[in-house]
């Protein structure tokens, strides 16, 4: 276990090398920087202004100190907002998706599940057709429809939620449903034909003919195997809900992280855009190990050191 | 149909039958799952909805007099009538006209983003999974770098060093769009390869191809239609979160993604047919698809067959 | 048992991985109190959209209106703008002028002090206004120091020594300023936010004195209580302020909220008092209604042609393209905002030194959706060329609402009006600046506003030559108008140049004006004491609910 782990955490600092790596390069080629404006700047301004931010430096230059800065955790100053540094950004906006992701998560992976399961075990009865009807029409609705409908719904019709914005719990409530709908609807589908798979198995039906039933069948055989695609995906769902969905966020006015990374694209901030996709590549990389490691708790038949076959 | 239950306690044989017939009589297991694909009403539902929306994107703009672009100002925002069966968008086009146009770009983007899901994703996975070792290690660390390069930046990137446009989005979809199901793949195949009649086959001398395509693949058939299903109208619905930023499809031209985006503010103006009718056909899009994938499954599996 | 639990363990790793990874950094616990502080305090408290976090509140070094206008209640300049836009006193109490127009006297009322309790000094508004024009600091928006004599020239690099700079402190409150050359405007420029003044003791004490809310000072109506970034900033009365009687607000607040219908939305639900980024489809039915507001802005959005391009340089063509487009039209069907057509280029509103700039220059320089003429133009201009169809054009904009539907309705009315067909492209927005400053473009929409309430603010960038000419126009007579204008002293005469310097843009379309702006916007019928000016600007300082 402990070398599974070595190997895979060496084999992730290399991924994130070539992450960066490229997102550096593919920002380098984007048209425009930060000080690319409408404004009435004369060009030995803008010339200070490179030269301070360093944009001014060879290619490689820039790319080495970018490094460093990825190496030690470190971003600098970001040069829209002058005044923060790119992790002050990042401490602010990560909570805020953070918070957002993990309750629109606990959302999806538990009404997900449940709506699965509820139409695996009805498999073509009416339940099963309405758990999917359900799971189909969140599917259906893009998320910056669904949050359109709520706020007008639940927020100017009914005002029981704040429109926008961030600070009280009420606020995040519109956002996090939002947010979780398409996972869950997509948890909810997989779970249910994975069950349906995973009961007509071999094993399984041997355990049914031998007259194994009950709750402890299904958590013990049936939910043990048939999670595994659903565990698959609950990797990147998390990570992506978890940086932030930037459409949610911009709709609701959140200050998450998917925010300034958008913003940060814009205003080609550079450091912020280094700084965020760095951000997000390391959650990422560090869900595919542990999707990895619960694979192995959950089916012990794959084995975690992979020897020669 | 039969619920499963019933199925689990009488057919407990049905399995290993089932090995030897995927092995030997491969046509006619494809033959059968078309057979019990037929019988199954809804998925043949849902096959007829995708048919009837590939012939009316072909001719739907060709039905009324106007074309997809064509603006009359002084009719701006009409509702549906019988001039304009889907009433008018803010320019006073013609939303029928618009609508078959936008299906047209829609379901070329989703297919295209499927066919190349499907292929890229699923060999990548499959042959992952199954040699296992160095070559899945490396294999999986291409797919979790491009997992973890931030979309949007590749797709404003290519937006521009390419010519915003269709095949611009279809690239930066296509780019990491199949990794998803290369990593669905893998986890599925690290499963079956264990498996008793895919290590009998191996002893027996199966070639990689073989074992993959005969036995791995149709196996893991059921997450992977799923997956299918769900890439199409997941294209449709990237396309529309992209012309939400402002990255869609160019104008004049219509996607579905476009025009619920511009009509996003008609929940709040009242011009609701601007909104209702591509998110109406997103939403048949996807029932369709998954009702068919449902079809599919239960015909594909073969541990299902009666 | 010991599988079932295996299952939980698996979420429940997961889980709390996920928790611990947060919650490390999740200490910015959700006020509970807060609705209740709003629900109390609702009298006098207004809440106003900033669309996004302020690059920077420090007022040299601010880029863009939105956060210009947050300046403006935090600081006072040396005058302000009265609810006319007329000019009144600001820290200057009163002021003098030389007979040759060259020197100004401003004499600081000794009651304008520091939300620290200093008193504001005229060395304040030497160092900020210094700060302004160095090039290290590389302000922005520096350009409308250039008025100051050699303040063009300190900015470059060329005199490096800031005596030399026309601004002299004579004593703690007078302060002397030197121009260039007369400048009729340069006593409203005073109030504009990069003139603002900045508390020199704290600036030099503190350099970041103005990333935080704590930490931040300011001279104006209002003073930062709270600063959470990416948030909202929360203003409070200054009560160090010399008119703070006036002031009547208990609390201003600004939210960032940069999606249109989530803003429309907010204002409905009551959670914005004011609303002034509506969606282009909202509008035009609030207008109708009554219950949006407008008031005029002195902003063009006009067709760049460029003159490079060798089909483009045809004045012919320009004027058949100009021509053909129905602005009547454009602005009731697809702006919607209650813009004006543009017939000319200077917007209205727009002063000229001896009065507005349009009642001298007339309404209308052409007419519009002249179809007959752009038809009978086109014919001509392709025989010039030699041509016997027009190749397709790539017409350029950036990716908004508003470019979007007004880019495709001009590209059919080309087609319906001229049989021309030109190819829509749509950029990113730092991508259009860029291809339009690079010049790889033939059409393109763009829009220009005015910093000051003078014409000249928007002439000098169509001057052969100018950075700003990325149409690369070069049209001799009027270069020669404008910088006569530029030269003269006598303001009728100078005026008279601007008129005629129009009069040859237009002439020649040199550019195509479409519409004037309008600032469109809501406000709660309880609202009162909002003054907004034809510059844009907005003043919040006398502003109550009822």
């Amino acid at each position: 276990m402990l070398q599974f782990m070595f190997r895979r955490l060496i084999g992730a600092v290399i991924t994130l090398f070539f992450i960066i790596t490229l997102t550096f390069v593919l920002m380098s080629a984007i048209p425009g920087d930060p000080f690319t404006s409408d404004a009435r700047v004369p060009e030995q301004v803008l010339d200070n202004l490179r030269d301070h931010y360093g944009l001014n430096d060879p290619i490689m230059v820039q790319y080495f100190k970018y490094l460093k800065g990825a190496l030690f955790l470190d971003f600098g100053p970001s040069i829209k907002w002058d005044n923060q540094t790119v992790n002050e950004l990042i401490a602010t906006g990560f909570p805020v998706s953070a918070i957002l992701g993990i309750q629109a998560l606990a959302i999806a992976i538990f009404f997900g599940i449940l709506l699965g399961i509820i139409a695996a075990f009805n498999h073509n009865k009416s339940f099963d057709y309405m758990a999917m009807i359900i799971a189909i029409l969140g599917l259906s609705v893009p998320s910056f429809i669904f949050a359109t409908i709520l706020i007008n719904f639940f927020a100017i019709k009914l005002q029981w939620f704040p429109v926008a914005t961030w600070g009280t719990w009420q606020h995040s409530i519109l956002p996090s449903i939002a947010l979780a709908v398409a996972p869950m609807a997509y948890i909810a589908r997989l779970t249910r034909s994975s069950i349906l798979e995973v009961l007509s198995m071999d094993y399984i039906q041997t355990a049914l003919a031998k007259g194994v039933t009950g709750y402890r069948f299904i958590i013990v055989h049936v939910l043990r195997n048939a999670l595994i695609p659903v565990v698959t995906i609950l990797g990147p769902i998390t990570a992506t809900i978890l940086t932030g969905s930037f459409v949610i966020e911009q709709i609701f006015g959140i200050p998450g992280l998917g925010k300034y990374f958008v913003e940060g694209i814009s205003d080609r901030d550079y450091p912020l855009i280094l700084g965020t996709s760095f951000f997000y590549s390391a959650i990422l990389v560090f869900f595919v190990i542990l999707v990895d490691i619960a694979y192995g708790v959950i089916d012990p038949r794959i084995k975690l050191i992979k020897g020669r076959d | 149909m039969q619920s499963v239950p019933d199925h689990l306690f009488s057919k407990k044989q049905s399995g290993l039958n089932n090995q030897k017939l995927s092995l030997k009589k491969s046509r006619s297991f494809w033959k059968d799952a078309f057979y019990r694909l037929r019988e199954n009403k809804l998925a043949m539902t849902g096959f007829g909805i995708i048919i009837g929306l590939i012939i009316m994107s072909i001719i739907g703009p060709f039905i009324v007099p106007y074309s997809y672009s064509e603006q009359s100002l002084l009719d701006s925002n009409l509702p549906p009538s019988l001039n304009h069966w889907f009433g008018t968008d803010d320019l006073g086009r013609d939303l029928f006209s618009r609508t078959w146009v936008g299906a047209r770009i829609s379901l070329f983007i989703g297919i295209t983003a499927v066919v190349i899901d499907v292929i890229v994703g699923v060999l990548w996975g499959g042959i992952a999974a199954y040699k296992g070792g160095k070559t899945d290690e490396i294999m999986m660390r291409i797919v979790d770098i491009l997992y973890g390069l931030p979309h949007l930046l590749i797709t404003i990137l290519l937006m521009v060093v390419l010519e915003p446009g269709l095949l611009t989005i279809i690239i930066a979809m296509a780019a990491t769009g199949w990794v998803g199901m290369a990593r669905l793949v893998r986890g599925e195949i690290l499963r079956l390869k264990e498996s008793e009649f895919v290590l009998a086959t191996k002893v027996m001398g199966g070639g990689l191809f073989r074992i993959l395509f005969k036995q791995l693949i149709p196996n893991a058939m059921g997450p992977i239609i799923i997956s299918i299903t769900l890439s199409v109208p997941g294209a449709i619905f990237a396309e529309a979160t992209l012309s939400f930023l402002g990255l869609g499809v160019p104008v004049p031209l219509a996607s579905w993604g476009t025009m619920t985006s511009e009509g996003l503010v008609t929940l709040l103006t009242g011009e609701i047919w601007r909104l209702f009718f591509p998110a109406f056909f997103i939403s048949l899009t996807m029932f369709a698809f998954n009702v068919l994938g449902d079809g599919l499954r239960d015909a594909l599996d073969p541990k299902l067959k009666r | 048992m010991k599988r079932k639990n295996s299952l939980f363990l698996t979420l429940l790793l997961v889980c709390a991985l996920l928790v611990s990874a947060c919650s490390t950094t999740a200490n910015t616990e959700p006020k509970e109190n807060e609705t209740n502080n709003q629900k109390t305090e609702k009298e006098q408290t207004l809440i106003v959209n900033a669309n996004t976090e302020p690059s920077s509140l420090d007022p040299v070094l601010i880029d863009n209106q939105m956060a210009g206008d947050m300046a403006n209640q935090l600081f006072e300049g040396l005058v302000r703008l009265d609810k006319d836009g007329n000019i009144e006193a600001g820290v200057a109490e009163k002021w003098s002028m030389s007979d040759d127009g060259l020197v100004y006297t401003f004499y600081l009322n000794k009651n304008a002090k520091w939300s620290n309790g200093d008193q504001v000094k005229a060395e304040d508004f030497y160092f900020s206004w210094e700060r302004a024009l160095r090039p290290e600091t590389a302000a922005p928006l520096g350009s409308n120091l250039f008025f100051i004599k050699n303040g063009m020239q300190y900015n470059s690099g060329e005199i490096k020594d800031s005596a030399q700079l026309g601004m002299k402190v004579i004593d703690e409150n007078t302060f002397e300023v030197t121009l260039e050359k007369p400048t009729s405007f340069f006593l409203g420029l005073t109030a504009f936010f990069t003139l603002l003044p900045i508390n020199k003791e704290v600036a030099e004490s503190k350099p970041d004195w103005a990333s935080e809310g704590e930490s931040f000072v300011s001279n104006g109506p209002f003073k930062i209580q709270n600063w959470k970034h990416g948030q909202e900033v929360i203003m409070e009365p200054n009560e160090h302020y010399w008119a703070k009687d006036v002031v009547k607000l208990k609390q201003l607040k600004w939210v960032m909220v940069n999606e249109q219908n989530t803003d429309y939305g907010m204002y409905q639900s009551n959670q914005l008092n004011v609303s002034t980024n509506l969606p282009n489809s909202v509008r035009s039915k609030l207008i109708e209604s009554g219950e949006a507001l407008t008031a005029p802005a002195a902003r063009v959005v006009y067709l760049r042609y460029n003159h490079k391009n060798e089909i483009l340089e045809n004045v012919k063509i320009r004027k058949a393209l100009g021509l053909a487009l129905n602005r009547q039209l454009i602005v009731d069907k697809v702006t919607q905002g209650g813009e004006i057509p543009a017939l000319a280029f200077i917007p209205p509103g727009l002063g000229s030194g001896v009065g507005e700039f349009r009642q001298l220059a007339g309404e209308a320089l052409y007419k519009d959706n002249d179809i007959d003429t752009a038809k009978k133009l086109l014919v001509e201009g392709l025989k010039e060329l030699g041509l016997s169809s027009l190749p397709k054009i790539n017409f350029l904009f950036q990716t908004n609402d508003t470019y979007n539907k007004l880019s495709q309705a001009m590209q059919e009315m080309w087609k319906q009006n001229l049989g021309i067909e030109v190819e829509l492209q749509t950029l990113e927005g730092k991508v259009f600046v860029q291809t339009v400053q690079s010049g790889e473009y033939e059409l393109a929409i763009y829009g220009t506003g005015a910093d000051y309430d003078d014409a000249s603010n928007l002439m000098g960038q169509y001057v052969t030559g100018d950075v700003y000419n990325y149409s690369n126009i070069s049209i001799p007579e009027y270069d020669d108008l404008v910088s006569k204008a530029d030269a003269e002293v006598d303001l009728e005469e100078r005026a008279k140049y601007m008129v005629d310097a129009e009069k040859v843009l237009i002439d020649e379309m040199a550019i195509a004006p479409l519409y004037y702006g309008t600032q469109v916007y809501l406000q709660k019928e309880n609202v009162k004491g909002i003054y907004r000016y034809v510059i844009q600007a907005v003043d919040y300082r006398e502003a109550y609910v009822e």
